[in-house]
């Protein structure tokens, strides 16, 4: 589904990605797992179109979407949950879910059923559906993201470190709600700190270390303990 | 009690234009979270394009106030493409200072285009006054009432009925989310300046409609006018702008009544002034502070 080769990407002169190469197949949760700075969000955000890779291409369903800017790649299906979840606080949930709607050709008809959906799927949000998405608790604004996310009918969602700033029992249930979505047929691609957490919902997984894929397997492959400490401390050179 | 009535009447007719142009600054605010400097001059010029077409070639009042508005979005367009478009966001100051410039730029275009002083503005609006009770009305300022009322009101529903809206909205409180949502902040930008043109073409026909004359200077003028009401009410607040129209436009008229014409714009500043010392943010601009607040507490 997604394939990402050979991408280089910069900010001004330090190379952040060294040429990394990703897959991530249809049905699947598919992890990237490194410490802080290793280039984890750079990912992401190449990908979404947020930032223009140096070198190296970005496929989507074989259509290459390397170069488009951040509002076209929606379009060609690869959704955004950023981190810190970036809901617009001012307007209330049900105007975030058709924010999400906004690059869709759809009839009105289609926008309604498929909030009705995301209602369905976060029941807390429809209790909520006038209430400013300012004044959400942090896991009902992580709900939303996703439901916005949701809401652009990806091929992909993208989900940039999903726990960040919650409970741990908040987290649980968002990694409850990504294992739901999977099952319902959604292809995600998921960036996390909590790596013992991602390694429980993956198909697959990458470790990121210093802009570099240094590697990739199911879990199990790899015993858990080392990942973790790859995946915070990145491998300590003897 | 009937002159204080007479004056708020008064005052509330002249501050709807006001609230149009403090609207004006605060949508482009809201978007690009920078200060316009030259919304007033690009309503000025406007309408002088609209002045010297009459002036030359005797155009009718209905033609000089259409072209008075298109005008005015041209040169809207111009300067979003100078100072804004090309200016990255977070350069807050040069996009700033650039639009000043181009307001002493558009300016001086007005004085080379009608060289003189003053010129008289041809008006749609019916002149006269009607009485209602003891209380006296001015039909242009009527007018000029109910078009602001209209203007709110059809902004109203574009913002908050419409796609385009929700579209607008989202960019001003995070252009970056808008993006992941497949807006194109660039093209939103670019609308809010023709939609605010409008607004501001619309406004200051008005105001030149009922003065019957115009100045180089109205560009200065509708700036300041613009400004004191938008911080009044609070920037980027909508409802505050209308409110600190209003206001603005109530305190001048007694001001103007009870201590003469020379007080009317000091008045305006003290009220300001005391304004901002007792709420900082403005009288609506509460929101803008606890939204910053808001939205790192949940970061």
């Amino acid at each position: 589904m997604l394939s990402v080769r050979e991408v280089v990407t910069s900010y001004g002169n330090v190379k952040a990605l060294r040429g990394i190469s990703l897959d991530a197949a249809e049905n699947e949760i598919t992890c990237l797992l490194g410490p802080n700075g290793a280039g984890k969000t750079t990912t992401m955000f190449t990908i979404a179109g947020i930032l223009t890779p140096q070198s190296g291409t970005v496929m989507l369903d074989g259509k290459d979407v390397t170069r488009l800017p951040a509002n076209k790649v929606v379009s060609k299906g690869i959704a955004l949950v950023p981190e810190n979840r970036l809901v617009f606080p001012r307007l209330n949930v049900e105007e975030n879910l058709y924010a999400g709607a906004y690059s869709r050709r759809a009839s009105a008809a289609e926008i309604t059923a498929d909030i009705k959906d995301i209602y369905r799927r976060f029941p807390p949000l429809e209790e909520r559906r006038d209430q400013l998405a300012g004044t959400l608790s942090g896991g009902e604004q992580q709900m939303l993201a996703i439901g916005r996310g949701l809401m652009t009918r990806p091929k992909i969602l993208l989900m940039d470190e999903p726990s960040i700033g919650l409970a741990p029992l908040v987290v649980a249930e968002i990694f409850n709600t990504i294992r739901e979505l999977n099952e319902d047929g959604v292809t995600i691609f998921l960036v996390e700190q909590n790596a013992r957490m991602a390694l429980s919902v993956a198909d697959k997984f990458y470790l990121i270390e210093n802009g570099e894929i240094t590697f990739s397997g199911s879990p199990g492959e790899l015993e858990e303990d080392e990942v973790i400490h790859r995946a915070y401390l990145g491998t300590q050179k003897e | 009690m009937v002159d204080f009535v007479q004056n708020t009447i008064d005052g509330m007719m002249f501050g709807s234009s006001y609230a149009l142009l403090a609207i004006g600054f605060t949508i482009i605010f809201g978007v690009m979270r920078r200060i316009n400097l030259s919304y007033g001059a690009t309503i000025m010029l406007g309408a002088y394009v609209g002045t010297w077409l009459h002036v030359n070639f005797q155009v009718s009042a209905f033609i000089v106030a259409l072209t008075t508005l298109a005008s005015t979005v041209i040169v809207g367009i111009y300067v979003e493409r100078l100072c804004f478009r090309s200016i990255r966001r977070s350069a807050v100051l040069a996009s700033m200072v650039s639009s000043f410039v181009i307001w002493m730029q558009l300016e001086e275009a007005a004085v080379h285009l009608l060289p003189e002083r003053t010129y008289a503005f041809p008006s749609l609006f019916i002149a006269g006054s009607y009485e209602i009770g003891p209380f006296l009305f001015r039909a242009e300022q009527t007018s000029m009432l109910v078009l602001a009322a209209l203007m709110g009101i059809a902004l109203h529903l574009l913002l908050y009925r419409t796609r385009f809206g929700l579209a607008l909205r989202a960019v001003s409180e995070s252009p970056s989310a808008s993006a992941y949502m497949g807006i194109n902040a660039a093209w939103i930008s670019l609308s809010a300046f023709v939609l605010v043109s409008v607004i501001g073409g619309v406004a200051g026909y008005a105001i030149l409609a009922t003065d019957e004359q115009i100045t180089p200077y109205f560009g200065l003028w509708a700036t300041f006018k613009g400004l004191i009401a938008m911080m009044l009410g609070g920037m980027g607040s909508l409802p505050g702008a209308i409110l600190g129209g209003l206001l603005l436009g109530i305190v001048e008229a007694h001001s103007l009544w009870y201590l003469g014409n020379e007080y009317k714009d000091l008045s305006a500043y003290l009220l300001l002034f005391v304004i901002l010392i007792l709420r900082p943010g403005g009288l609506m601009g509460k929101n803008i502070l606890s939204r910053e607040g808001l939205a790192f507490r949940r970061v």
